[in-house]
């Protein structure tokens, strides 16, 4: 229970060498150890998801993985999708509808999206209010960020080959 | 104001902004996941403080060993009540303009006597949160289980325990109006119908828990303030008052914010806690709340029964409002915006739309042994809003009027202004009508109850539900200066031309 | 330009109605315009954000401030112009000509004057190109609003599950200063007030325990549930402030779960069913329909 545990993995694909505690969760570990303060935590019981990442290329809860579990696994931040331009056009789209206000969900508003995008590239408004139910809100009322999205979803077909 | 010379005022010109939209500036950093929120905040040395809560809703403390605690590395302090008391002075949460409201001291951290299931007891200080809360869990402390007032309906009966006994009983505040005749409307009314509205307490649950990072720095002699307030000022005033400061040695600073909606705009006993254990341990100490605190103690809003009266004729014409509202608040009337407020508001407000000049209500506020509760985003609007629409809507089916037609009836006329309502409250000008029309016509109001018979016949069960409203916007000093608190009704700004480099 | 202010932020645009309103009135694209709120050794002493006051209260001492600093520069520019103030305004970062807005010079180079060659103004010429001002409301204790909502569900009699199909506002909030951001804290503030009439409820025991402080037990509206939100307005200004405008962070909240209400009561009529509760949680529903 107290002795540090050697893990290897990749963040935002950089290496990182760490040593960790067991019981230290995903999230404590991105924000604390690696500085990347991005992945935020609103309830660690994983239901708002505010610290959703990507592990191997899955949404996932941080608040409920281990950082142990993160061993040999390529973890992906909003830092990383941010800055390699993956969420470009989610981020403008999401900056010309005002679908964020105090920006605490935002980070894995905009994870969950990209996860939904990637795999259904026209999907109903109901649809991506499915999607994003894992993801609370308070301040949107959530109708700006699905129309966001809707936005992106119609982008990219018209920009499709 | 001079004018333009195109004869445009100075926000009507060609190239203004006004009633433009454009993207907010600064959103960049917060859509990468590069936002200054206080919870990612860190300072060199800085500690984290977790607090040991009780577990009794109603208790006397009366022991606590943290022996074993203090012996845990990386612990760096057990702090209780008493102690901290040297450091910080306890507050009342009343304002004089609200008569009669009385409240006990509260201090940051209980000393003797817990009044709700989740106040803190202790503070464990150390290296890490995670250090912390393993301290806590062996801190010992030994309670006398006291018996708590959980019913706001029993709170002012004889039998029950008074939570505080210097305040002689559990009425935190009353408050009675009565205007114009309101006995002969009713007995001038066709019919009269009543109703008992039931809220069910809740909170504001924003995504960031409360935070804050409090650095109280020796040398300079200097408290800094890191934390999500709506009221940056207030909380300068009031930790320099309490701490013994000048304002000058007192800054805060108010970065991102996860969400507030009202429930940062409060004075906590755990963030008051925070900078006194800054101030005696003298290094940074940050505070965040988990969400199961946050459910705890963030403040909790609109508990309240509210017995409610409304007198109608066959024509349509609403005769009176009555009300009588019990709401159910915390130990202690929160500070320094008090637990009066909602009540209040909800005997300003109930009516306020509508003509009819006689009114009466009674309102009660009275200790529970529960969490905290105060003003949450609406404050007592929406149990106002609640209970007059209910009230005008139950109006309405007794005589069989349709519920668009009665308020078209009854709302102040647009060319009714200036005028005040039976509270007294001054409205400038509003447009109750043209929203109502305007309604009507952006939800095709006919075509939905047309739909609504057609699937009742196939048993699909739709509703259509209309609420009219006021509300208090931009309030003047009347709100809280009037009453003694350090809370500002005025802003300002300093606007300076630069000369850029290139 | 540089824009202190004592408002707060909290993601509803604080920081945008202020450059908006100092942008429009000095006549400087906003983005020229960087605002610095939530620090008490950085900007002006006052109230901060609550009880919907920031636009109203905020906004005009914005207003007032970027006023003078206008006249201020004018001031100086007809010193250097020898020209004068009626004669010239400010558009698109530059001193024009008021008549036929021909550009005399850019708010840079007379930025440049001022700080850097004084020795070259008319003599006893002593610009300031600072302006604070405050505001605070002193005819009407508060500056009402006023709106109407309206809430159309359907309710599942088998299960008492309650479907939001669709809700509206309109709200009178005087002038608006960013429509969409305007909306947008009606939709928030709405859907607050549909969690609280449908989910929301922090349920304590008789021993005074609160037993779903988590967020598995403590309901708050998810995205799946909410319905889509029409707002439209009309505008009644307050004649108090030049800006006009009135607050507009609650108006979501306050009449939503009065509608949702009304709602549900009017879809149960034809079982003559009465609910003055929140929240509607699908156990009230299906008492009252006499189910369990």
């Amino acid at each position: 229970m107290t002795i540090p545990v050697a893990i290897s993995l990749h963040v935002n694909g950089e290496a990182v060498e760490a040593r960790v505690l067991p019981r230290l969760n995903l999230a404590d570990f991105l924000r604390e150890q690696l500085q990347l303060t991005g992945t935020h935590v609103g309830c660690e019981h994983g239901v708002c998801g505010a610290c959703t990442v990507r592990v191997n290329g899955d949404i996932v809860r941080s608040c409920l993985t281990l950082a142990v579990q993160a061993d040999r696994a390529s973890v992906e931040t909003i830092e990383g999708l941010s800055d390699s331009g993956e969420i470009a056009d989610l981020q403008a789209a999401f900056r010309d509808r005002n679908a964020l206000q105090c920006g605490f969900c935002t980070p894995g508003m905009l994870m969950a999206a990209q996860d939904l995008l990637k795999s259904e590239s026209s999907p109903s408004r109901q649809r991506i209010r499915e999607h994003l139910a894992g993801n609370y809100c308070r301040c949107t009322g959530y109708q700006a960020i699905i129309d966001a999205i809707e936005t992106t979803a119609r982008a990219r077909i018209g920009r499709a080959p | 104001m001079s004018p333009a010379p195109d004869g445009l005022s100075l926000l009507d010109r060609p190239n203004s902004y006004i009633g433009k939209v454009v993207p907010r500036p600064n959103l960049e950093r917060l859509m990468q996941g590069r936002g200054l929120y206080v919870s990612d905040m860190e300072l060199p040395r800085m500690a984290h403080v977790v607090f040991l809560r009780s577990p009794h809703a109603h208790a006397n403390i009366v022991a606590i060993d943290a022996a074993a605690a203090r012996g845990i590395p990386g612990v760096i302090a057990v702090v209780t009540g008493r102690e901290l008391a040297m450091v910080i002075t306890p507050w009342v949460g009343v304002l004089s303009h609200l008569k009669g409201l009385k409240s006990a001291p509260q201090h940051a951290i209980a000393i003797d006597h817990v009044c709700w299931q989740g106040e803190a007891v202790a503070a464990v200080v150390a290296t890490s949160r995670a250090v912390a809360e393993d301290a806590a869990e062996i801190v010992s402390v030994e309670y006398r289980e006291l018996e708590p007032v959980t019913d706001m309906r029993t709170a002012l009966d004889p039998e029950t325990p008074v939570i505080h006994p210097s305040l002689g009983d559990n009425l935190a505040f009353e408050r009675q109006l009565d205007v114009g005749a309101v006995d002969q409307a009713f007995a001038d009314s066709d019919a009269v119908v009543e109703a008992e509205f039931v809220f069910g307490r809740h909170t504001g649950v924003t995504l960031e828990p409360r935070a804050v990072v409090a650095d109280w720095n020796v040398a300079e002699t200097r408290l800094t303030i890191y934390q999500g307030t709506q009221a940056p000022h207030m909380v300068q005033n009031i930790a320099a008052l309490h701490l013994g400061l000048q304002d000058s040695q007192v800054r805060v600073v108010c970065k991102d914010v996860g969400g507030s909606f009202g429930i940062k705009v409060h004075v906590y006993a755990d963030e008051m806690a925070t900078y006194a254990l800054s101030k005696l341990l003298r290094r940074p100490i940050k505070f965040v709340a988990d969400r199961v605190e946050s459910f705890n103690t963030d403040i909790h809003a609109r508990d309240h029964r509210c017995k409610g009266r409304i007198g109608v004729k066959r024509d349509g014409t609403i005769t009176a409002f009555e009300i009588d509202d019990l709401t159910g608040i915390g130990p202690y009337s929160m500070y320094p915006r008090t637990s009066a407020i909602e009540a209040n508001q909800i005997v300003n407000l109930v009516g306020g739309a509508y003509l009819t000049k006689n009114y009466r209500a009674r309102a009660r506020v009275v200790f529970q042994n529960k969490n905290v509760m105060c003003q949450y985003r609406g404050v007592g609007h929406p149990i106002a809003c609640s209970v007059t629409e209910g009230l005008v809507d139950l109006a309405a089916s007794r005589i069989g009027m349709d519920p668009v037609e009665i308020r078209r009836r009854n709302l102040v006329p647009d060319d009714g202004y200036p005028c005040a309502s039976p509270a007294g409250l001054k409205f400038e000008l509003l447009s109750h009508h043209a929203a109502i029309n305007k309604l009507m016509s952006m939800m095709d109001y006919d075509a939905l109850r047309a739909e609504q018979a057609a699937l009742r016949r196939s048993n699909i069960h739709r509703g259509i539900g209309i609420a009219s409203f006021i509300e208090i916007t931009n309030p003047s000093a009347a709100f809280y200066g009037v009453g003694g608190a350090r809370i500002s009704s005025q802003d300002g700004v300093a606007v300076r031309s630069m000369r850029p480099a290139r | 330009m540089i824009c202190q202010t004592s408002i707060s932020e909290q993601g509803q645009g604080s920081e945008s109605l202020t450059a908006q309103i100092v942008g429009s009135v000095l006549g400087v694209s906003m983005q020229r315009v960087r605002v610095i709120l939530g620090d008490t050794d950085n900007t002006p002493y006052g109230g901060g954000t609550w009880a919907s006051r920031g636009a109203g209260i905020g906004g005009e001492a914005a207003l007032q401030a970027a006023k003078i600093l206008r006249r201020n520069i004018l001031d100086v520019a007809a010193a250097i112009l020898q020209s004068s103030v009626a004669e010239l305004d400010i558009v698109n970062d530059a001193i024009v000509n008021a008549d036929d807005g021909a550009p005399r010079i850019d708010l840079k180079e007379l930025a440049r004057i001022v700080y850097f060659r004084p020795d070259t103004l008319p003599p006893g010429v002593q610009p300031e190109l600072m302006a604070t001002r405050h505001f605070v409301p002193r005819e009407y204790p508060f500056a009402f609003t006023n709106g109407v909502q309206a809430c159309w569900l359907e309710i599942d009699t088998d299960s008492g599950f309650i479907k939001l199909l669709k809700h509206w506002v309109v709200e009178d909030c005087g002038r608006i200063i960013n429509p969409q951001l305007v909306d947008e804290q009606i939709r928030g503030g709405v859907v607050q007030g549909l969690g609280a009439a449908l989910f929301e409820h922090c349920i304590y025991d008789e021993r005074g325990q609160l037993t779903n402080a988590n967020m598995a037990d403590y309901l708050v509206p998810m995205s799946g549930e909410m319905p889509d939100i029409d707002v439209g307005h009309v505008v009644s200004p307050t004649f108090e402030t030049e800006l006009g405008a009135k607050g507009a962070g609650e108006a979501g909240t306050a009449g939503a779960a009065a509608a949702v209400a009304n709602a549900v009561n009017d879809a149960l009529k034809p079982f003559g069913a009465m609910i003055t509760e929140i929240p509607l949680t699908p156990q009230v529903i299906l008492a009252v329909l006499g189910r369990i």
